[in-house]
């Protein structure tokens, strides 16, 4: 029995890892085409200069920075106000948040910002993009927070009352610290969801804030490409990276 | 206004300007018609919802159904014996469920790409079978619905493992072994043991299986070849190429409406503690 | 003071009064109260009704950081990221008045013999060296009055009964009014000057630790802190029943009995035996006061003063 699942086990990693690995594999051919004709960086290079690709990155960078830093902060603190005294209303829209299908999230923030507009007069454009990021980022924060709230002494708070600090001084002193490699952790999360973001971008960017994913959605419905290989790994790689640290932290 | 509860604010605010309130709108909308310029207008009226019944619309929300029931029983198959594997894993447990994970986490849209990479005509797969003799032509192995099938398995395994497995590791093994010492066969100790402590496992990972694959986007466009084969699809449309926003909102709020449905009734049961 | 909680009350009409310099412990089965008392007093929960008064002033509606009041927790709490010197410190921060921080840190740390580890972090200490910490961070404040949450209940036992001394000598050395929690009746007895013995929210007797177990008032408070035998509605303390193979004297209170079972103890043996009226008792005999077998007939007996007459 043991035998048979450890087999099974290795087709069904095998299953999960290998399209990834097959596309990173691809993405050193020096051909085009399905046959392997040696190793080679220029997909890389057409990467690197493909205009497109490199616009979209620096925008999914800015857009995804300060987006994390935002719901980061604000998570955070949304997670201990949770903690400290329950909210039926954020821990509802929250969970909710988490819910939602994409696609309806990104409909219901294009219609809520067409209609702001009409008395604002904004165009869509990265701040859409960026409200829209902090908007479903915060849930993902607050469960990384709460969830490491929940197995902290807390009595490490009372401890801190009792000697004389305010909850603000007892935040900023003691939890904060304690809570450190979590707010990482779910910081790294926040930047992971955010970079990789199709669906709700989609729908709230404006013509000048193309994100990278936007442009390899572009480029793969019109088919494969080589270059896509080849930026494909980088973000796996570094998105896989990150998520490996994120998880390291979180259960430090 | 003590610190405490100010900390709330921030977030709460958010949520209500940037969730609740474009639902709001939406739900609104949802119950207008449709403008002449691609807004929306003044009659308030249901037609939209009654237009979700029509055959047309009414076959893709079935269809919805369809695969992402058919993705969620390929995910609970296909996933069981793994979450079995990596419970009795020993030491390795935590590296397994890293590695069943990860990929998850990387990108959704590359991982979809990868898929379209391999199936399409000139992709992996075929220049395989084509080299190798087995067929004379490409197979059209992508957009269909078979693909976006696939495409949801590989997609959401993950969260289908995780629940079983959590289900799977909380049993104790005593109690298996007493089972069996009382006389009962493997299959039986399987059928009246396993089974039964493992089934909020698996109502969690249906749930959360089900509910994101019947909410698909993505996926069902990219792998299905940009046909409306789902009702995420259909919405987009509607916010898109068909300016549509009150049909939009109306299919919206019902997909919404079915997750939110789905999930409280699984909540209700006991099982929620694993989600 | 009364304390209610959703679907139970934890502390009912509780009064008690402590004085200064003391060491004042609250003794009782688990959920009887005394904790809550202690949350009380340090500002974590508000009484339902009532009031606490500290040298007469009211610390109602004070919050934890407002009261001159300190508390040291069960699992001690210290705080992770700091080092021992740092937590100690701590709360020296909010004392506008203190002009040398560093030299309190020491001098306290000496006082609970730890000058050496100031630059350890907790996760490098034992057990018990992270006590001293907590009892040093709190001390180091001056606070009017001390609150301990079951302190030893975390050591190894034989660790205990060293730990248990210390305090005590500490308490003494340093004067301030200790409010102590424990399950445990030998702690209270050993520790304390005076004890309140405690159930389901009420205090059952307050007195010193002589008092109340030599002169229990209830029962319960008979039962609580030692063993007792029952016998014609009077109760005996087994250190106070004697065994004789020859007759006592007749002003004790004597009875026949049968020895049903005998347990070696180290240093005593327990003597169960069942007295021909049908009632059981319990006697210590020290080790070297002879040996008794099971079956062998024999008298018990003990004076008269040591008997307690106590309602239900």
């Amino acid at each position: 029995m043991k035998r048979a699942l450890a087999l099974y086990a290795v087709a069904a990693y095998a299953f999960l890892h290998l399209p990834l690995l097959v596309l990173a594999a691809f993405s050193f051919n020096r051909s085009r085409f399905m046959r392997w004709e040696g190793f080679s960086l220029e997909w890389y290079q057409a990467a690197f200069s493909n205009p497109q690709l490199m616009e979209g990155a620096s925008n999914s960078l800015l857009i995804a920075a300060i987006a994390t830093i935002l719901s980061t902060a604000i998570g955070v603190l949304g997670a201990y106000g949770l903690w400290r005294r329950r909210s039926r209303f954020l821990s509802a829209s929250l969970y909710l948040s988490l819910l939602t299908p994409e696609i309806v999230t990104g409909v219901s923030l294009l219609v809520f910002f067409q209609w702001i507009f009409r008395v604002l007069d904004i165009r869509l454009g990265m701040h859409t993009v960026i409200l829209a990021h902090v908007a479903f980022s915060i849930a993902y924060v607050v469960v990384v927070i709460l969830a490491r709230l929940q197995t902290m002494d807390a009595t490490l708070l009372e401890a801190a009352l009792d000697l004389g600090a305010s909850p603000s001084e007892a935040f900023r002193r003691v939890i904060l610290p304690v809570l450190g490699p979590a707010v990482a952790a779910a910081s790294l999360l926040a930047f992971t969801v955010s970079f990789d973001d199709y669906v709700i971008t989609s729908m709230v960017a404006g013509v000048d804030s193309e994100t990278l994913p936007m442009a390899i959605y572009a480029i793969a419905r019109r088919g494969s490409s080589p270059v896509l290989n080849a930026i494909s790994t980088l973000i796996v790689a570094g998105l896989g990276f990150l998520t490996l640290a994120s998880e390291r932290l979180r259960r430090r | 206004m003590s610190f405490e509860r100010l900390c709330r604010w921030p977030a709460a605010l958010v949520m209500a300007f940037l969730f609740a309130a474009p639902l709001g709108v939406i739900a609104a909308y949802s119950f207008l018609t449709r403008g002449a310029y691609g807004g929306v207008e003044h009659p308030w009226t249901l037609d939209n919802y009654a237009r979700l019944l029509d055959p047309l619309y009414g076959s893709i929300l079935l269809r919805s159904f369809w695969i992402a029931g058919v993705a969620t029983a390929l995910c609970l198959i296909c996933g069981f014996p793994l979450a079995m594997f990596i419970a009795r894993a020993g030491r390795r447990k935590n590296l397994y469920l890293a590695l069943v994970i990860l990929p998850f986490w990387t990108s959704f849209l590359i991982r979809i790409y990868a898929w379209m990479f391999l199936l399409r005509d000139t992709g992996l797969v075929n220049t395989i079978l084509l080299a190798t003799g087995w067929v004379r032509e490409p197979l059209p192995l992508l957009y269909n619905d078979g693909a976006v099938i696939l495409g949801l398995v590989y997609g959401y395994l993950p969260f289908m493992v995780l629940p079983l497995y959590a289900a799977l590791e909380r049993q104790d093994n005593l109690l298996l072994e007493a089972a069996a010492d009382l006389g009962a066969r493997p299959l039986d100790v399987f059928r009246r043991v396993t089974l039964p402590l493992v089934a909020p496992g698996i109502r969690a990972g249906t749930i959360l299986v089900f509910i994101p694959c019947l909410g698909a986007y993505l996926t069902p466009d990219l792998l299905g070849g940009g046909r409306t084969v789902m009702v995420g699809n259909l919405i987009q449309n509607q916010f898109t190429t068909a300016r549509d926003w009150p049909f939009g909102s109306a299919a919206s709020l019902v997909l919404m409406a079915i997750g939110v449905g789905l999930l409280w009734s699984a909540t209700r049961k006991e099982g929620a503690d694993i989600l | 003071m009364t304390k209610h909680f959703s679907g139970h009350t934890a502390v009912e009409s509780v009064s008690l009064a402590v004085r200064s310099g003391e060491f004042f412990t609250l003794v009782g089965p688990s959920g009887c109260g005394k904790t809550t008392i202690l949350r009380l007093v340090g500002g974590f929960e508000d009484p339902s009704s009532g009031d606490i008064r500290l040298r007469g002033r009211s610390l109602l509606g004070l919050r934890p950081y407002q009261r001159n009041v300190s508390t040291v927790f069960q699992s001690y709490a210290l705080f992770p990221h700091l080092t021992v010197a740092d937590n100690v410190a701590f709360g020296l921060r909010y004392r506008p008045g203190v002009r040398n921080p560093a030299h309190c840190v020491r001098e306290v740390l000496e006082l609970v013999r730890l000058e050496g580890k100031e630059s350890r972090y907790p996760a490098q200490l034992s057990g018990g060296e992270k006590q001293r910490v907590a009892l040093a961070r709190s001390l180091v404040l001056n606070p009017e009055l001390l609150l301990l949450d079951e302190p030893l209940s975390a050591l190894d036992p034989n660790l205990r009964k060293e730990v248990r001394n210390e305090l005590r000598d500490l308490q003494r050395r340093v004067g301030i009014t200790f409010l102590f929690v424990t399950h445990d009746q030998e702690e209270a007895l050993a520790l304390s000057d005076r004890i309140a013995v405690m159930r389901e929210g009420r205090i059952e007797q307050i007195g010193s630790p002589e008092e109340v177990y030599c002169r229990p008032q209830t029962r319960f408070v008979a039962a609580f802190l030692g063993g007792v035998n029952w016998v014609d509605g009077a109760g005996v303390r087994p250190e106070a029943t004697h065994v004789s193979r020859t007759q006592p004297f007749p002003e004790t209170c004597r009875h026949q009995a049968v020895i049903e079972r005998v347990t070696f103890l180290g240093d005593h043996c327990r003597i169960e035996a069942r007295l021909s009226s049908g009632d059981r008792i319990s006697a210590q005999v020290s080790r070297v006061d002879g040996s008794y077998h099971p079956g062998e007939p024999v008298w018990v007996w003990w004076r008269a003063e040591d008997e307690m007459r106590l309602p239900s």
